[in-house]
């Protein structure tokens, strides 16, 4: 063995010493020039390898090491870009002499005399050069030149080794990660843990500073950005972009990834300016495309551009996660198809429950009741409040019948409190009557005070009965379609009104409000509450049906009764009138005599006194009868006059007076100052006054007030009218439609003939009119009108005697 | 001034009774007839200042007796005294100056002697 091949054997022996002792390639290569200069007695040796067509100096004994990484020739440039390009060794004695020599500044170089310098090839390419200098001027011999041949070509062995090592644990690297991502993909089928799954895992795999994963919104074809990973949040939340719109846009439209190494120089990512490199894959499942998956800025120790493998692993990556996606969307539409069932199926377990609630009654009141608990009950439709209105198409007017809801937030909490033990509101019907609570509840009060005629402009309840849509009014203050009356009476700003709708005629509205809980009202909430309406509008159609049969059978017995009642009434009249002169004679003789009578008897006989006094009172009583009777007869007719009112009632006054003070009720009359002149029979006005003024006493029987208003109303209706308003607590409900019939009393004594006689006076004598407003609980007040005669006063004759 | 005279016709005894002696007793001078007859022969004989008649009364109808009075004597003042308040308006206005229901208190058949009489 010649001593260069020794010395080869030596130097191959412990380069693979040095290859077997260490795996990392710049340690390994760092060692290798150690060895060369110290074996080849250089006091320099160096490897440059070519990276992206420049020699880049990697390792270094002898050379400032600060230069390793960075020094760095062109192919062809100084004698080792010179070696490399014509592929065959240099050796000169005095480098800086020779005209090829470029000086590579920061290596120290300068200070060396000779240089050899050998290509490393492989596979018949030059991937580098390895060098050796000498301080003092040396030549080179073939011996030296073919040693460092042989370990140009070791070098060049290691660092294809070391490249194969390093692809197939990048390699390996890649399938851990993508199989890592296939795991994660389907430990899951919730898509938003999903999508960030992604975007992390990815980021990870590609080292990456962060990642967006945008998915299409087939409603709006736009890509919405659904997770991202490693970003700064208003990055994470920008806009969703349309077809073709920035990168993602384009990757979408072009179903091809998109790879950017240098952002600043692209004009679509220089318009976001953030980034230094990108790399976008679509995500395509099925030939849909789903989304895209973006990456961001290769990091790491090796920060640069995306590397075509990095795509290569994106695409294999987006592969998957399409798939995984797709599945994702499949689970997520499934679970609302089943969420869907779900609540339908519920709704219509509602709306049978109610139903089964509803048919229990034909009673309306009570059918509405069980209408609005349907609806604000948690088991029904669990809106807070709601309110009835009921729409008359006959006379166009919408009118509020009951409310049902707490009073306020505490009642509210209480009455859910003590319900919520009923599930259903079958249950709720079948144990529990409320009627009369809620007939008392202010939201009635409140719903009845609503009476209007229902016209295009009249609001929005009146659009709800001429539309017969509902209406959602999320915001009742600044929706010009409502009437701030309304929301400011109910105390609302959030309601909706949904018509209640029976063979296509709108029978009224029901309005909802969320006042309590403020949850606001949705548009699958109004939906349902109109599908319930539809039921609700059918069984009041039907209860309305039943309640005006019963009205009519009621209407028909009630016409018997006035008939037998005429009759009776005739047949009294005619009587009392052939009986009058009968009876009035001897009356008018016995209550006479016993006047007489009692102003004979002296002062000390008090006991026949009192018999007297008895005589008297009785006569007047029977008296009073006769004519009350009278009133009836046929031939009683008014006998009309011109008389002054406010007279009139001042005397019927000064009959009462002395009754209103022995039993503590004030009274107080709103009289004109001047006189009410009129066509009437004085003795029966004042009789039809008096009738009344003797009830309202009756009625308060101790402590409280009558007044009484007289004024003339002015034209073109003109007509005199007498309010006369007690506080005797008011005509109970039951009796409010009997109270005129004759014989009708509540009273242990008397006729029953008061307002019978009141009402024929003026209505049947005097074309009058008479009405009651009642307030049970609190009293009553009858209005006479009067036509107004316009008549001046007769002067005082009959003088003409003489 | 001596007192005025008055004329009650009425067939009911007692009636005419409760009368006399009721108006006398408030200073009038009280002659009584049962009937038309009666009446017309005592209007003829002691001239009185005024009249009540009963406008139902047997023998002859209070209506036509009304009639003969107003014809024979017209400013002789006619009061009807009836039992009927109802034929007010037709008698009220033509055949009488005024027009009082019976009654066991006499308060205003007095007022309304007072006032034809001019006291």
């Amino acid at each position: 063995m010649s001593p260069v091949e020794t010395a080869s054997a030596e130097i191959l022996s412990e380069i693979i010493r040095i290859v077997n002792a260490t795996t990392d390639l710049e340690e390994r290569l760092r060692q290798i020039v150690d060895l060369t200069a110290h074996r080849m007695g250089q006091d320099v040796c160096s490897i440059f390898l070519l990276e992206d067509g420049r020699l880049v100096l990697r390792a270094s004994q002898g050379l400032n090491p600060e230069s390793i990484g960075r020094a760095s020739l062109s192919l062809g440039e100084g004698l080792v870009g010179w070696a490399c390009v014509h592929r065959v060794p240099v050796a000169v004695d005095n480098a800086q002499a020779d005209p090829r020599f470029k000086y590579l500044g920061a290596t120290g170089e300068e200070r060396f005399q000779s240089l050899l310098t050998v290509p490393i090839l492989l596979q018949g390419e030059c991937i580098g050069a390895l060098v050796v200098q000498t301080l003092t001027p040396s030549s080179y011999t073939t011996d030296k030149i073919e040693l460092l041949t042989t370990i140009a070509s070791a070098v060049s062995g290691v660092i294809r080794t070391a490249q194969l090592y390093k692809n197939s644990r990048e390699q390996l690297a890649a399938l851990t990660a993508i199989s890592e991502i296939s795991q994660a993909l389907i430990s899951t089928l919730d898509l938003d843990r999903l999508l960030n799954l992604i975007v992390e895992k990815s980021v990870n795999l590609l080292n990456a500073r962060g990642a967006i994963l945008r998915l299409l919104n087939p409603e709006t074809q736009t890509l919405e950005i659904r997770a991202s990973y490693g970003l700064p949040p208003d990055i994470a939340r920008s806009r969703a972009l349309a077809f073709g719109e920035g990168i993602a846009g384009r990757v979408a439209v072009e179903r091809r990834p998109v790879r950017i190494d240098d952002a600043s120089r692209d004009p679509l990512a220089a318009a976001v300016g953030l980034f230094k490199s990108i790399v976008c894959v679509p995500l395509i499942s099925k030939n849909q495309i789903l989304g895209t998956l973006a990456l961001y800025d290769k990091g790491g120790d090796l920060p640069g551009p995306f590397s075509e493998r990095d795509e290569y692993l994106l695409v294999t990556v987006g592969e998957h996660v399409a798939i995984a996606v797709e599945n994702a969307l499949a689970h997520e539409r499934s679970e609302a198809l089943a969420e869907e069932s779900q609540r339908r199926l519920m709704e219509l377990s509602i709306l049978y429950d109610i139903g089964q609630a509803m048919s229990t009654t034909v009673d309306l009141n009570r059918l509405l009741q069980i209408i609005l608990t349907g609806v604000t009950i948690g088991g029904g439709l669990g809106f807070n409040r709601a309110v009835l209105f009921l729409y008359d198409d006959r006379t166009r007017m919408l009118e509020g019948v009951l409310g049902v809801g707490p009073r306020d937030a505490e009642e509210a909490w209480s009455i859910w409190q003590r319900i919520s033990h009923v599930r259903t509101v079958d249950e709720w019907a079948k144990t529990t009557d409320r009627t009369a609570e809620a007939e008392e509840s202010a939201l009635t009060k409140l719903a009845r005070s609503i009476r209007f005629k229902v016209t295009p402009d009249a609001g929005i309840l009146a659009r709800t009965v001429l539309e017969a849509v509902p209406f959602n009014i999320p915001d009742a203050r600044n929706d010009p379609r409502t009437n701030p009356e309304l929301a400011a009476r109910l105390g609302t700003n959030a309601f909706a009104t949904v018509p209640l709708i029976a063979k296509d005629r709108v029978m009224g509205v029901i309005l909802v409000d969320n006042l309590f809980n403020q949850r606001p009202i949705t548009d699958d909430d109004v939906r349902f509450l109109t599908l319930f309406a539809h039921q609700a509008g059918r069984a009041i159609e039907n209860a309305q049906a039943v309640a005006g049969l019963d009205a009519a059978r009621k209407s028909l017995l009630e016409l018997q009764d006035r008939l037998i009642q005429t009759e009776k009434m005739a047949a009294l009249g005619e009587m009392a009138a052939s009986i009058a002169h009968e009876i009035r004679n001897p009356l008018a003789v016995v209550g006479g005599f016993a006047r007489r009578l009692m102003a004979r008897l002296p002062e000390a006989m008090t006991a026949e006194r009192h018999y007297g006094e008895i005589i008297v009172k009785e006569v007047k009583r029977l008296e009073k009868i006769l004519e009350e009777v009278l009133v009836f007869s046929r031939d009683a007719r008014p006998d009309l006059v011109v008389c002054d009112i406010a007279s009139l009632v001042n005397e019927v006054l000064s009959f009462i007076e002395d009754d209103c003070r022995e039993n503590g009720i004030s009274l107080t009359a709103d009289l004109p100052p001047e006189p009410v002149y009129t066509l009437a029979d004085p003795a029966q006005v004042k009789q039809a006054l008096l009738n009344l003024f003797t009830n309202a006493v009756q009625a308060i029987r101790r402590g409280g007030e009558i007044t009484v208003h007289l004024r003339r109303t002015p034209a073109p209706e003109e007509r005199i009218s007498i309010e006369i308003a007690d506080t005797g607590g008011g005509i109970p409900g039951d009796i409010m439609a009997n109270i005129f019939n004759p014989f009708f009393t509540t009273k242990a004594s008397g006729t029953g003939l008061g307002l019978a006689i009141t009402r024929r006076i003026v209505v049947d004598h005097h074309k009058g009119e008479i009405e009651v407003v009642n307030r049970p609980g609190e009293g009553a007040m009858f209005r006479i009108h009067l036509p107004a005669a316009t008549v001046c006063p007769l002067p005082e004759a009959k003088e003409d005697q003489s | 001034m001596s007192a005025k005279r008055i004329l009650v016709v009425d067939d009911e005894a007692s009636i005419r009774e409760l009368y006399r002696e009721e108006l006398s007793e408030s200073g009038y001078s009280v002659e009584t007839a049962a009937s038309a007859r009666e009446a017309l022969q005592a209007v003829k004989t002691s001239a009185p200042d005024l009249v009540t008649v009963d406008i139902k009364m047997p023998e002859e109808d209070g209506i036509s007796l009304l009639r003969e009075i107003k014809e024979r004597w017209p400013r002789l003042p006619v009061v009807i005294c009836t039992a009927y308040p109802v034929y007010r308006q037709e008698f009220g206005a033509w055949a009488s100056d005024a027009y009082v229901v019976k009654s066991a208190d006499l308060g205003e058949l007095k007022k309304t002697l007072r006032t034809i009489l001019g006291e």
